[in-house]
C-alpha cells in the first residue's frame, strides 16, 4: 500500500497530485470543475463559495503551496496532520491554519462520524488512489513525492513559469531538520519549462519525468479520470430512449480530425449517436447450458463454452466465439485448467491442466481425465480440479 | 517531440477493487516528417492505431479509429458486440477515404478495454495488424496479441525465425488492416486483469526498435506508467526512430480478491482490509 489511500464512504474526496479536498454530496460538479484546475486554495474556497453562503457545504481541504501545507476545514470535517487534529465544528466560515512543509508526511482527512483510523472495525478497506473524485469517509494523503509546480500547469501557465518556487524537483521524504537550512538551489529550468513551448514537450529526461509525473497523474485530461462515468452514466439515463432505436444504416463517422491533439480528445459518450448494433448482446440462450457449482458457492451458466482456470485466456476471431471465463483462485489450479464445450447433445469437458483433473459421474467412480482428450460429461458429475475445488455440472434446456 | 498523457482511473467502487494508472506517449521517430500513429487513454478504453498509406492520408485512417472507440469511453458495460461495432464503423469510415483502390489508406489497431463482471475486471482486447499488446506480470513479459503480418505468417510456418523477422525486407507488410485490406478480421483476446499486471500497447515502431527483453528491462524499470511510457518511446527514437513510435502502459493496482469478497459477500478475510499494493508506480 502506498501512502495514498482513501476508505469508501459518503463524503466527496477530490485527490489531485498537490491536495486533497472533501465535501459533502452532491457537489460533484464543483469538485470535477475543480479537477480542471491545478489546485489552489483560492480556487477551492471560490468555487464552494460560489452559490452564496447559504449553500456552502461542510468541507475539509489540504493543499501544497510553495513551502506551506494549507489546511481550510469546515463543518463535520477533521483533518489529522502533524500530530495534530484540526476540526470543523463551531466555525462559522472555516478554520484555516498552515504548516511548514518539511513537519508533514500524510496528511489524513475523514468525516467526524467516521471511525478513528487505526480502529479498523466496521469500516470499509483502504483502496489505493493517485488522483480522482471518489466517495470516501478517509482519505490519506502523502506528501513525500509532492512535485511543488507541476510541469505542465507551468507550461500552459507561462506566469507561473516565470516564476518558478525556489523548491527542489523531488523533496525528501520526511526529511528533519531542513527548516533553518537553505533550499538547495533548484535544478537549471528544463526545456520543456520554456514559455514558448507548445503544450506538453516533453524531453527523455529522468528528473523531468519524475518531477512531472511522480504525483501528477491526472495529466491534462482531468475528464478523464473518476469524473466522468458519473456524468455520463447521469446523462445516458436521461436520455437513453427506453426501446432501442430502429436500425439505421451505418454512416460513415463524422471525420473531424483534430489535428491539435489525436489523443482520442474528449468526446463524451453521451454527446455522439449511438450506432444501432448489428450484433445485438446475446440473449438468454435458447439451447442446453450447464450450471456449474464451485466447492467455493460460486455458480456459472455456460451456455457455449467456458475455460476454467486462475488466469484463463482465450483468443478467438469473434467476439462471439469467446468462451466464459471462470477464473478461480486456487494456487494448484493452473492457469487455464479446464474446458467445458456444451453442445447441442453433449457437454465435453477437456482438461489441459499441469496436475490434471478427475470426473466422478453420478453414481459412478471417480476417474483421471486424459489431458487434451474430450469426454463426455453427465448431469450431476463432478469434476475436482484441486483439492479444495470441485465443480458439479447441472445440465438444463435439453442435453441430458 | 514526444507527447505525453497520464490519466488514473478507478472504476466503480464496489464493482472492482482496483485503479488503473494509464499514460501514453508518442513521437514521429527520427524519419518521418508527421506522425501516423493515433492513440486514445479514456478509460475504461486504451487503443493505439498505426495509419498507413503514405501521402494518402494515413494519420486521418488511425485518427478515424481512434475517434470511432471513443464511443466507448466512460462506459463500464462494454462487450465484445460492442466492439465489432466498433470496428466496422471504423472500417466504413476509412474506406470512405479511399479515392482509388492503390492509394486506399489504412490503420492497424490495439485496443483494450477494461471490463467488470462480477465484480472481477477483464482485459477485452482487440487487434488488427501488427500493432501489438504486452502484458507483463511478475514472472514474465508474454505477448498478447498475434500479428497480422507476412512475417509472422513466415514464423508460423516455420520458415524464418523472429531474429530473422526482424530484418526481413516485407517486415512491415500486414496481412490484415482496418481499410486497405480485404481481410480486416480481428482477434478477440479475453483475459483476467490482475492486480499488478502491467499492459502494454504500442505500434511497430516500438518493437521494431526495441526486442522484447529491451521492453521488458523498460517495463520493469520500477517507474510509474507516465515514466514508462515515454522511456519506451524515447528509446525506440534513440535505437533510430525509423517509424513513428506510441505506447500505452497501464497499470493494474489493486486486488480481485477484493471484488470477490465484495460479489460473495461471505468472505471475513482480514486481508480483504488492506488491498495488497502490488506495485509502487510513483
Amino acid at each position: 500500500m502506498t501512502g495514498r489511500w482513501y476508505r469508501p464512504g459518503d463524503a466527496l474526496a477530490l485527490v489531485t497530485g498537490v491536495g486533497v479536498v472533501v465535501t459533502d454530496p452532491g457537489h460533484e460538479a464543483t469538485l470535477a470543475a475543480l479537477f480542471e484546475e491545478p489546485l489552489k486554495v483560492p480556487g477551492i474556497v471560490e468555487a464552494l463559495t460560489a452559490r452564496g453562503w447559504s449553500t456552502v457545504p461542510d468541507f475539509a481541504c489540504t493543499v501544497v503551496e510553495g513551502d506551506e501545507v494549507r489546511v481550510l476545514v469546515r463543518g463535520r470535517h477533521r483533518v489529522e496532520i502533524a500530530g495534530e487534529v484540526l476540526e470543523g465544528h463551531g466555525v462559522t466560515t472555516w478554520a484555516e491554519r498552515s504548516w511548514p512543509r518539511a513537519q508533514v508526511d500524510a496528511v489524513v482527512l475523514r468525516t467526524d462520524d467516521a471511525a478513528a483510523e487505526g480502529n479498523d472495525q466496521a469500516v470499509a478497506p483502504r483502496l489505493p488512489i493517485e488522483a480522482g473524485l471518489v466517495r470516501a469517509s478517509h482519505v490519506q494523503w502523502l506528501l513525500a513525492d509532492v512535485a511543488t509546480v507541476a510541469v505542465e500547469d507551468a507550461v500552459q501557465e507561462p506566469a507561473v513559469a516565470s516564476e518558478p518556487e525556489p523548491e527542489p524537483e523531488a523533496p525528501a521524504q520526511g526529511e528533519p531538520g531542513r527548516d533553518g537550512a537553505p533550499d538547495p538551489a533548484p535544478e537549471p529550468p528544463p526545456p520543456a519549462r520554456a514559455p514558448d513551448s507548445p503544450a506538453t514537450i516533453i524531453e527523455p529526461d529522468e528528473h523531468e519525468f519524475d518531477a512531472m509525473f511522480g504525483v501528477t497523474v491526472p495529466g491534462r485530461r482531468p475528464e478523464d479520470a473518476a469524473v466522468r462515468p458519473i456524468e455520463a452514466d447521469l446523462e445516458d439515463d436521461d436520455v437513453e430512449p427506453a426501446t432501442p432505436a430502429p436500425p439505421a444504416p451505418a454512416a460513415p463517422a463524422p471525420m473531424t480530425p483534430d489535428t491539435g491533439d489525436h489523443d482520442g480528445h474528449t468526446v463524451a459518450r453521451s454527446s455522439l449517436p449511438r450506432r444501432p448494433g448489428a450484433a445485438p448482446a446475446p440473449a438468454q440462450p435458447t439451447g442446453p447450458w450447464v450450471t456449474l457449482t464451485l466447492s467455493t458457492g460460486e455458480t456459472y451458466d455456460v451456455s457455449g463454452r467456458a475455460l476454467v482456470g486462475r488466469s484463463p485466456r482465450s483468443t478467438a476471431v469473434t467476439g462471439a466465439a469467446l468462451p466464459q471465463l471462470v477464473v478461480v483462485d486456487d494456487p494448484y489450479v493452473s492457469s487455464t485448467h479446464l474446458e467445458i464445450a456444451v453442445g447441442a447433445a453433449t457437454v465435453l469437458v477437456t482438461d489441459v491442466s499441469t496436475n490434471g483433473t478427475t470426473l466422478t459421474p453420478p453414481g459412478g467412480t471417480e476417474g483421471v481425465l486424459v489431458r487434451d482428450v474430450p469426454t463426455d460429461a453427465a448431469d450431476g458429475a463432478v469434476l475436482r480440479l484441486s483439492d479444495d475445488l470441485t465443480i458439479t455440472l447441472a445440465i438444463s434446456g435439453g442435453a441430458s | 517531440m514526444t507527447q505525453t498523457t497520464a490519466v488514473t482511473w478507478t472504476p466503480d467502487i464496489v464493482s472492482a477493487g482496483v485503479t488503473l494508472v494509464a499514460s501514453g506517449s508518442t513521437h514521429e521517430g527520427a524519419v518521418r516528417s508527421h506522425n501516423e500513429d493515433a492513440w486514445l487513454v479514456s478509460p475504461p478504453v486504451y487503443v493505439v492505431a498505426d495509419g498507413m498509406g503514405g501521402h494518402a492520408a494515413g494519420d486521418v485512417a488511425s485518427r478515424l479509429v481512434i475517434e470511432a472507440f471513443t464511443e466507448l469511453a466512460g462506459r463500464d458495460d462494454v462487450t465484445a458486440p460492442d466492439i465489432e461495432r466498433v470496428l466496422e464503423s471504423s472500417r466504413s469510415a476509412v474506406a470512405a477515404l479511399a479515392t482509388s483502390p492503390v492509394t486506399a489508406p489504412g490503420s492497424t489497431v490495439v485496443a483494450a478495454v477494461y471490463v467488470v463482471e462480477r465484480g472481477r475486471g477483464y482485459w477485452l482486447l482487440v487487434n488488427i495488424g501488427d500493432s501489438r499488446a504486452y502484458l507483463l506480470t511478475p514472472e514474465r513479459l508474454e505477448q498478447v496479441s498475434h500479428d497480422h503480418s507476412l512475417v509472422q505468417e513466415m514464423i508460423d510456418a516455420g520458415e524464418i525465425d523472429e531474429r530473422q523477422a526482424r530484418v526481413h525486407p516485407d517486415r512491415h507488410v500486414i496481412t490484415r488492416a482496418i481499410g486497405a485490406v480485404e481481410d480486416a478480421a480481428a482477434d478477440f483476446t479475453l483475459m483476467p486483469a490482475r492486480g499488478g499486471t502491467r499492459l502494454l500497447l504500442c505500434s511497430d515502431g516500438l518493437t521494431g526498435e526495441l526486442d522484447d527483453a529491451r521492453i521488458e528491462r523498460i517495463l520493469r524499470g520500477g517507474a510509474s506508467a507516465a515514466v514508462t511510457s515515454a522511456r519506451l518511446v524515447a528509446a525506440a527514437v534513440e535505437a533510430g526512430g525509423h517509424d513513428n513510435v506510441t505506447a500505452i502502459v497501464i497499470d493494474v493496482i489493486g486486488s480481485d480478491v477484493l471484488s470477490q469478497a465484495d460479489t460473495l459477500g461471505h468472505r471475513s478475510d482480514p486481508e480483504v482490509d488492506t488491498v495488497p499494493q502490488a506495485r509502487s508506480h510513483a
